[in-house]
């Protein structure tokens, strides 16, 4: 039996293991990108709006399960910290908790690869910084231009809709570039996304705690409406960081693809372009602040940036969709002896598992046998 | 081994995040309160600036420097003054109302709107303003505090100072709202006394 797509001899199974082609789909359209099967998770579509399979694709099924169930707990405490009034916890808490979450990701996955300090240096920490930074140096400056009740001020509207954007964009973007071009042992797609994602959740932790410090500097229990603070601590918790780190994410993903030269390029579609992954970020990081500034409040932010996360977290699984199938590799000879998410046996020279269609690229180091380091010993097919 | 050199860039980490709450002087936060005067202070100095006169089909006003003119027309004034903590905004507005309206129901209306306001968290009553009057006509008026933030920007409390007063069938509404704190007990930030000078300069027409 040859393989729909590109033709070699396959072994059984429902995909083909080097180029991920679903040989039983009856759609033609469908064998060779299958967007009905996510690369990195087989079980969802990849239009499926997902934080966890999306952001943290490393994560064999059990650890994806443990981490929605992780964040679904912390988001339900947040909640009730802010009902309880207590503010300045609940934002502190709110700010830190997807970066933890991702910190730990980072740790579990062993994405770092040999080089700890660098990684997490270019990725959170440089982004921690420069988020405070820009949030310190501005302060004055947006506060200074704040008209509250009335209605923004045009030069208000600029600044914080368009420029601040932009320029918080520029700088999640200054880690991970410098990560890219020093550290070239990183090449794969998902290395993009995970550095990109890291700096753009450090940068909104230190943004969102400093941009809320007086309230954090306040009193400990606020008084007022047990609701009132629900809206802002979920934007603080979830709109902001994953919105932060879809765009820095997808540049930075469309940045590592164009390293990965294996196999050679070809049309993979609009979205991995970098040009336009760098306008989709820009866009997505002014369009809800712009949209917020002139017509801001709970309910409206929440509409504002829910919408940008969701669109650009589907952005975010097309692209890396696309990453993985167009530049499927087979990992190193015995790297993995099972699938992580269907547990069939593998021979450690596929590209994707041929029984579920798992890109074995996105298996955890962590995952990977101990034994492995051979070069592969079976070649891609060309143009596959 | 490779989690145990994950130990080093956390210390890191935290000592540089830690180096970074240093920054947040940049934050600006309001002047202390000034000595109390000992008793042989100087008179207040006199302001020099020229009056600026605006008058409309409701009533004319006279304002000040710093206070500059947002938009006005043929009902409402908005003036505008810069502070460290953002822009004060006053706004009069006058208009017709029927025989029988009172100050008190003009007022839970305008408190209402600013309450439902979308752009404010956590609006919440601070109480009665005691002896409220605009023009010297004796009126209703409330405080009220929230929080604003538009956009992905600084959240900083604002302070709100609703008044109203109903003379024959024309109603005046005075708001305020101010980043700076009416309770200070700093005459330099307290912006009460600025707000006294535009509401007594209201000439009913």
């Amino acid at each position: 039996m040859q393989c729909r797509n590109c033709g070699r001899e396959l072994p059984g199974g429902n995909f083909c293991p080097w180029c991920g082609a679903h040989q039983t789909e009856r759609r033609e359209s469908h064998v060779a990108r299958r967007p009905h099967i996510y690369a990195a998770n087989p079980s969802e579509h990849v239009l499926h709006p997902s934080i966890v399979s999306t952001l943290f694709p490393h994560l064999g099924p059990r650890r994806m399960v443990q981490v929605r169930w992780l964040l679904f707990v912390g988001i339900i405490a947040l909640v009730i910290i802010s009902l309880g009034r207590l503010v300045p916890l609940a934002i502190v808490l709110s700010a830190l908790l997807l970066p933890v979450l991702y910190l730990f990701y980072f740790y579990d996955a062993e994405l770092y690869g040999d080089e700890p300090f660098a990684v997490l240096g270019g990725t959170f920490l440089a982004g921690a910084i420069l988020g405070g930074a820009m949030t310190l140096l501005f302060y004055r400056l947006i506060l200074s231009q704040s008209r509250f009740g009335f209605g923004p001020t045009p030069s208000y509207v600029l600044l914080v809709g368009v420029l601040l954007p932009i320029i918080a964009q520029v700088l999640m973007l200054v880690g991970p570039v410098a990560l890219y071009i020093t550290r070239r042992q990183f090449d794969d797609v998902l290395d993009g996304l995970a550095f990109g994602a890291a700096a753009g959740l450090g940068f909104s932790a230190t943004q969102s705690i400093a941009n809320a410090w007086y309230i954090i500097s306040g009193s400990f229990q606020q008084s007022g409406s047990i609701s009132a603070w629900v809206l802002p601590t979920v934007k603080i918790a979830l709109l902001i960081p994953l919105l932060d780190a879809c765009t820095t994410g997808l540049i930075c993903a469309a940045l590592w693809l164009r390293r990965d030269r294996q196999p050679e390029e070809r049309t993979r579609g609009a979205i991995t372009n970098l040009a336009a992954a760098i306008v989709i970020g820009l866009l997505g990081q002014i369009l809800p602040a712009l949209l917020s500034a002139l017509w801001g409040g709970p309910w409206l932010d929440l509409l504002w940036y829910g919408a940008a996360v969701l669109i650009l977290l589907l952005l975010v699984r097309t692209l890396l969709h696309i990453g993985l199938i167009d530049k499927a590799r087979p990992l190193r000879a015995g790297d993995t002896e099972q699938c992580p998410q269907c547990y069939h046996p593998l021979k450690g020279t596929e590209s994707f598992c041929p029984y579920c269609g798992l890109a074995l690229r996105a298996i955890p180091r962590r995952a990977r046998s101990p034994h492995a380091g051979q070069e592969p010993s079976g070649q891609e097919p060309s143009g596959a | 081994m490779r989690r145990k050199r994950l130990a080093q860039p956390l210390v890191w980490l935290l000592l540089l995040i830690s180096l970074g709450a240093c920054g947040l002087g940049a934050i600006p936060i309001p002047d202390a309160t000034p000595t109390p005067c000992p008793g042989n202070c100087p008179p207040p100095a006199r302001d020099n600036s020229k009056p600026h006169v605006l008058t409309n089909d409701f009533f004319q006003l006279t304002y000040f420097d710093p206070w500059s003119l947002d938009s006005h027309d043929n009902s409402t004034v908005t003036l505008a003054a810069s502070t460290q903590l953002g822009t004060v905004t006053m706004q009069i507005h006058g208009q017709q109302v029927n025989p029988g309206t009172s100050a008190n129901s003009l007022l839970n209306g305008t408190v209402q709107n600013i309450v439902n306001n979308s752009s404010f968290t956590n609006a919440q009553d601070m109480g009665a303003i005691k002896g409220a009057e605009i023009g010297y006509v004796a009126g209703a008026g409330q405080s009220i505090g929230a929080y604003a933030s538009q956009g992905n920007s600084p959240q900083v409390p604002v302070f709100i100072q609703v008044m109203t007063a109903v003379q024959n069938s024309t109603a005046i509404t005075f708001v305020a709202i101010s980043p700076l704190d009416p309770n200070s007990p700093d005459p330099a930030i307290v912006p009460n006394e600025e707000y006294d000078h535009v509401v007594n300069s209201v000439v009913w027409r």
